[in-house]
């Protein structure tokens, strides 16, 4: 047989299209023919050798796919985990506007402005070195407001002012203490006439103010904020006006 | 193996893959990589790694099924034929005894699922040999090669993408190529680079 004719049974059964005569005579030249056998063998193995490259060339690509979609997916739940957390962090911080525009909404009850802006004025009075504090009873009735003991403050600074009334400055601490005692009444009376002192006029204002709230008298204190608040020098016009936003 | 129909829907799938799109082909892989690792976790208990490889073997072993012709029409879907090759694999996995506790409660019973091509291909000598040989052989063999055994295009489609007449020059072609291959493995001088 022709090596031509060889070649061609060759390439066909390697390209698997023998037809049914071809296959007999393959398989006939196979038995009969060792250096075709041997031919066909190394074919056979070539081109085995070449399927494999080929498996491993796509095993190759599918790994890459794999990777791939594990890189995506890692992305995509990182991205949804960010997402979670802006999310969270976001429901949170809405959560907390919401909850302090409710806290300060609801502290528009007067007592509760009243706590949230009021202190006891400091001493003037014992720190200045007044001319009064030879006064037994001014120096411990002051001593008395500094400690918070405002009933023995406000019992000491009465006596004085029963003695002294034009000492405005006495009356201011006295008209606090009583504020702190709830002595409303009495309280407004000594804050207004502390408001002739020139050096107290001011804090009078503020405590009369804070006074009100504390007292529930709140058209009273919004007037006293009003005033408070337009006039740009005064030294708690700031406060005076945040009040009023919450008051309304 | 008895030839394997498909679901008439997904023919053009057949036909897609048989065209060598591996764009298409990296696009069905990862349709169905999900749903395949939760089923593999959750009747298994296999971990992700673990069915990370087993859905690339299955893969693998679906797409030889198609171009070696065992899957010439579909008679369920796509994704029913890989989880019926996915047991099969995952089933082998577990015989060598160390952790199959899971749930065969599914519908992925498809005797036919094949995933032979694994153990036909997976060791041979000569693919090293022949990867460097192919880096020498140069052109056109090299494009015919890697066509017909890479991307397992039909030899229609290679005298098209060669700009053959016919597909028995391309099928000629290529068996030039075998030849010449053969003797470079026989020869000392490229035995030997």
């Amino acid at each position: 047989m022709e090596d031509e004719r060889k070649e061609q049974l060759l390439q066909n059964y390697l390209d698997n299209k023998l037809t049914t005569k071809e296959t007999a005579e393959f398989n006939k030249l196979i038995k009969e023919d060792n250096e075709f056998a041997a031919d066909v063998q190394a074919f056979e193995t070539l081109d085995h050798g070449l399927s494999s490259l080929g498996y491993q060339h796509l095993k190759n690509d599918v790994k890459s796919w794999e990777k791939e979609w594990l890189k995506d997916t890692t992305d995509e739940t990182k991205t949804q985990s960010m997402f979670s957390f802006y999310s969270v962090a976001a429901v949170i911080l809405i959560l907390i506007s919401v909850g302090i525009i409710f806290y300060y909404n609801s502290s528009t009850d007067p007592q509760e402005l009243f706590a949230q802006n009021y202190t006891p004025y400091q001493d003037m009075i014992l720190q200045r070195g007044s001319d009064d504090v030879e006064n037994q009873s001014l120096t411990e009735g002051m001593q008395a407001y500094n400690m918070q003991q405002y009933d023995l403050a406000a019992n000491k600074l009465n006596h004085y002012l029963s003695s002294f009334p034009s000492e405005y400055g006495a009356a201011l601490y006295l008209g606090i203490s009583q504020m702190e005692l709830d002595n409303f009444d009495s309280s407004e009376q000594n804050l207004v006439l502390a408001m002739n002192d020139p050096m107290f006029t001011q804090q009078s204002q503020w405590y009369l103010s804070l006074l009100y709230l504390k007292s529930e008298q709140t058209e009273k204190a919004r007037e006293k904020l009003i005033e408070i608040s337009l006039n740009k020098d005064h030294y708690k016009s700031k406060e005076a006006s945040d009040i009023l936003e919450k008051l309304d | 193996m008895k030839e394997i129909k498909l679901a008439s829907e997904d023919v053009d799938i057949l036909q897609i893959i048989k065209s060598g799109d591996r764009s298409y082909l990296k696009d069905l892989y990862q349709k169905h990589r999900k749903e395949f690792g939760q089923w593999a976790i959750k009747h298994y208990q296999v971990d992700d790694e673990t069915a990370g490889e087993v859905y690339q073997q299955t893969f693998i072993a679906f797409y030889y099924n198609i171009i070696e012709g065992k899957l010439t029409q579909m008679k369920s879907t796509t994704k029913t034929y890989l989880f019926a090759i996915g047991k099969n694999l995952l089933r082998e996995h577990f015989k060598t005894g160390k952790r199959f506790t899971g749930s065969t409660d599914d519908d992925f019973e498809f005797k036919e699922a094949d995933n032979s091509i694994h153990e036909k291909y997976e060791q041979s000598e000569l693919q090293e040999t022949l990867q460097e040989l192919l880096k020498k052989i140069g052109e056109p063999c090299k494009t015919v090669i890697e066509l017909f055994y890479y991307h397992h295009y039909s030899m229609d489609s290679i005298a098209s993408h060669l700009n053959y007449k016919t597909e028995q020059i391309a099928a000629k072609r290529k068996f030039i190529c075998l030849k010449q291959l053969r003797t470079m493995m026989e020869d000392p001088q490229f035995k030997m680079s």
